[in-house]
């Protein structure tokens, strides 16, 4: 008997995910259905609403660590981009033969250059350091590139967040070099990424001065084998401040939370398409084939200036709020 | 389908689907050791592969049961110890023993078998590959509490222990010269002569780890290396061309010249064409190397790896009676590719080095 209960009660466990599937697909189809038919419904304000509050719970977990300075935590980072010379990975034992082998060889050398980065960042950046992430990829060139990162807790205090507690942070992509990097001899690398943390120091000290705080929240560095033997080296640094959600600067009509770029940026993206879509299917379409008209509500919101623009870096490409 | 009738449909399926599993289903038909399969007239034309018979060709079949020609079975030690693992020096420069007249010529070919015995076989790739894998998760984005790190689990990527492969030798007048084809390799072939059979070589063509275990007493045994190029013609790691072309596809002109090398080197050696041996498919249990011998014949005395040599291709190898014994085994191999790579002595604490360390300001 006991075994005959066991055996129902894992068949009906075995309907869960079952029955989990099947809701999911009704609701894709359903959303399919309303995006083709330009008629927004049930399933589009579920599918926003959820895609809204994943996007907004992960935004303010990023906000808090960032603003955590104290703490080391993959919120704040300097991220480092390597191109290193397979043959100069020490430690790389039959990397021709075992490509795995060079990985780990990789992943190590990581761990060292993260320790003697600490050492330098702890003079100036940071309070203290740790090494948090890395990734190694051979290359076909005979490189491997190596990605790496260290947390690091923030030197400089924050500044007034008095009362900022639920804020918005607003980031700004600062460009220590220009786009194609600067020529650094290797042996001076260091020395110049020192310098790089005082100009991202001094960036957030005047950011702080206008916003009342400020922390550096990201740099990158990325480095390639120049022709001459001398290093390549582009950097960003990512500074934010934190600031009132009422006075982030974003369309105000969007979302129920217009304190958090990337939920908004998602209900507005549902409601430009399904607006597009409508006017894909209206009767007064151009006869010539072109692109239909945009309602005047549709084009106000593409054209409106406190919309958050796109914007493409070194760090790589974000959303980021108006100035 | 209209979408409000999606739900009651699966709904519906979803019913059947409970009813129905009732645990009785699922099971796969107990179908034993298998065995060969011949025509009418005795003529091997392929083995048994668990459920579905494998044919070379068109021909009637005959299904014979391996206990028909093997006598006491005890598929148990197959599992068990072996006496000593012998590894196996590979000839150089190809320098294989051809066939001598008066021999009987037979091949065979078979996919991994049925019947995993407790030998774990592994390059030093393999080590390297599953260090690699665990510490790229490890440092990857999205990590695990990397400091608070109290294990480091690294199993090989690709877990097997060889598998068994019955080769049952008919009896004949001639002597045997044996050739054995792994297709992927990870096969134990174990040969059984039957009475009045007489093996006298032994050559195994593989790509892979693996070996042999009860080579018959006086047989000698040569493992050529074709993996590397070693015969002037690189093993049979590409597809046949003509399967290629069947596929729709037109095949390179580098892989029909590396199959008609290896189909040239194959004649030039052994006096007969490679691809039309006996074949154990997927899974076999056994393959006859030679006719069909007459019913009523003396039947091979059966022999397991228990307290047997087994002779196994260059490789880290072990025979674990338990499976945490091989966990135990890999990882340490594996932990050893990444306390190596950090420049730390084998046996160090990989833990410490692999956590991250805290620098503070003033330390």
């Amino acid at each position: 008997m006991a075994g005959n209960s066991l055996m129902f009660a894992m068949r009906f466990i075995m309907l869960i995910p079952m029955v989990l599937g099947l809701s999911y697909g009704l609701l894709m189809t359903k959303f399919s259905q309303e995006m083709q038919s330009g008629q927004p419904g049930i399933a589009t304000e579920i599918v926003t609403k959820v895609g809204i509050a994943w996007l907004t719970n992960r935004v303010e977990k990023k906000r808090d660590a960032v603003v955590d300075t104290a703490s080391l935590n993959d919120a704040r980072v300097v991220a480092f981009s390597r191109h290193v010379a397979l043959a100069d990975l020490p430690g790389a034992t039959d990397a021709t033969l075992y490509q795995s082998r060079a990985e780990i060889a990789g992943l190590a050398a990581t761990r060292q250059m993260a320790d003697a980065e600490c050492a330098i960042m702890i003079k100036s950046l940071a309070t203290a350091c740790q090494f948090d992430s890395a990734r190694a990829q051979i290359l076909d060139d005979g490189m491997i590139r190596l990605d790496y990162a260290l947390s690091f807790a923030a030197a400089t205090p924050i500044g007034d967040v008095e009362g900022l507690k639920d804020g918005v942070l607003v980031p700004q992509i600062v460009a220590l070099t220009d786009r194609d990097g600067i020529d650094v001899p290797a042996a001076d690398l260091p020395a110049e990424r020192e310098k790089f943390y005082a100009a991202a120091e001094d960036a957030c000290a005047g950011l702080r001065a206008d916003k009342g705080n400020c922390v550096i929240s990201e740099m990158t560095f990325a480095e390639r084998p120049a022709d001459d033997g001398s290093v390549k080296l582009s950097a960003t640094a990512e500074i934010a401040y934190l600031t009132q959600a009422a006075t982030a600067g974003r369309p105000g009509d969007l979302t129920a939370r217009p304190d958090d770029v990337d939920a908004g940026m998602l209900a507005f993206a549902m409601k430009a398409m399904f607006e597009a879509q409508r006017a894909m299917l209206s009767t007064d379409q151009p006869a010539d084939g072109a692109m239909p008209e945009l309602p005047p509500e549709t084009k106000s919101l593409l054209n409106d200036p406190k919309l958050p623009r796109f914007e493409n870096s070194q760090g790589g490409a974000k959303f980021v709020s108006p100035p | 389908m209209e979408p409000k009738l999606i739900l009651p449909t699966l709904v519906v399926l979803g019913g059947a689907f409970f009813y129905l599993s009732d645990n009785q289903s699922f099971k796969m038909p107990d179908l034993g050791l298998g065995g060969m399969v011949t025509d009418l007239n005795g003529n091997v034309i392929g083995a048994v592969n668990g459920a579905t018979p494998v044919m070379h060709s068109g021909s009637e079949l005959l299904v014979i049961a391996l206990g028909d020609l093997v006598e006491g079975i005890d598929t148990a030690t197959i599992s068990g110890a072996p006496a000593e693992i012998k590894l196996i020096s590979l000839v150089a420069d190809c320098a294989i023993t051809k066939p001598m007249p008066g021999q009987r010529i037979a091949d065979v070919i078979a996919e991994p078998g049925a019947l995993p015995t407790q030998i774990y076989s592994y390059d030093d790739d393999e080590f390297a590959r599953s260090a690699a894998y665990a510490l790229q998760r490890l440092y990857g984005p999205g990590k695990a509490d990397l400091a608070g790190l109290k294990q480091l689990h690294v199993g090989p990527m690709s877990d097997m222990s060889l598998t068994s492969v019955n080769v049952i030798v008919p009896p004949g007048p001639e002597p045997v010269y044996l050739v054995i084809n792994d297709k992927s390799g990870g096969i134990l072939w174990n040969i059984l002569p039957m009475p009045g059979a007489k093996v006298e070589h032994v050559t195994h063509l593989t790509t892979g780890n693996g070996g042999v275990v009860n080579l018959p007493e006086g047989a000698t045994l040569q493992v050529p290396d074709i993996a590397n190029g070693d015969c002037g013609a690189f093993a049979r790691v590409v597809e046949d061309p003509s399967v290629t072309e069947a596929r729709g596809f037109v095949p390179s002109d580098e892989t029909r010249a590396q199959w008609a090398a290896y189909d040239a080197w194959y004649v030039e050696t052994f006096g007969i064409a490679p691809g039309n041996g006996l074949t154990g498919r997927d899974e076999a249990y056994a393959v006859l190397a030679g006719a069909a011998p007459p019913e009523g014949a003396a039947k091979a005395v059966w022999a397991g790896v228990t307290g047997r040599i087994v002779h196994l291709m260059p490789a880290e190898v072990i025979y674990a009676a338990e499976e945490q014994q091989h966990e135990d085994w890999f990882t340490a191999k594996a932990t050893a590719e990444i306390t190596r790579a950090f420049g730390a002595p084998d046996g160090s604490d990989v833990l410490a080095l692999i956590k991250p360390t805290t620098y503070q300001r003033n330390n």
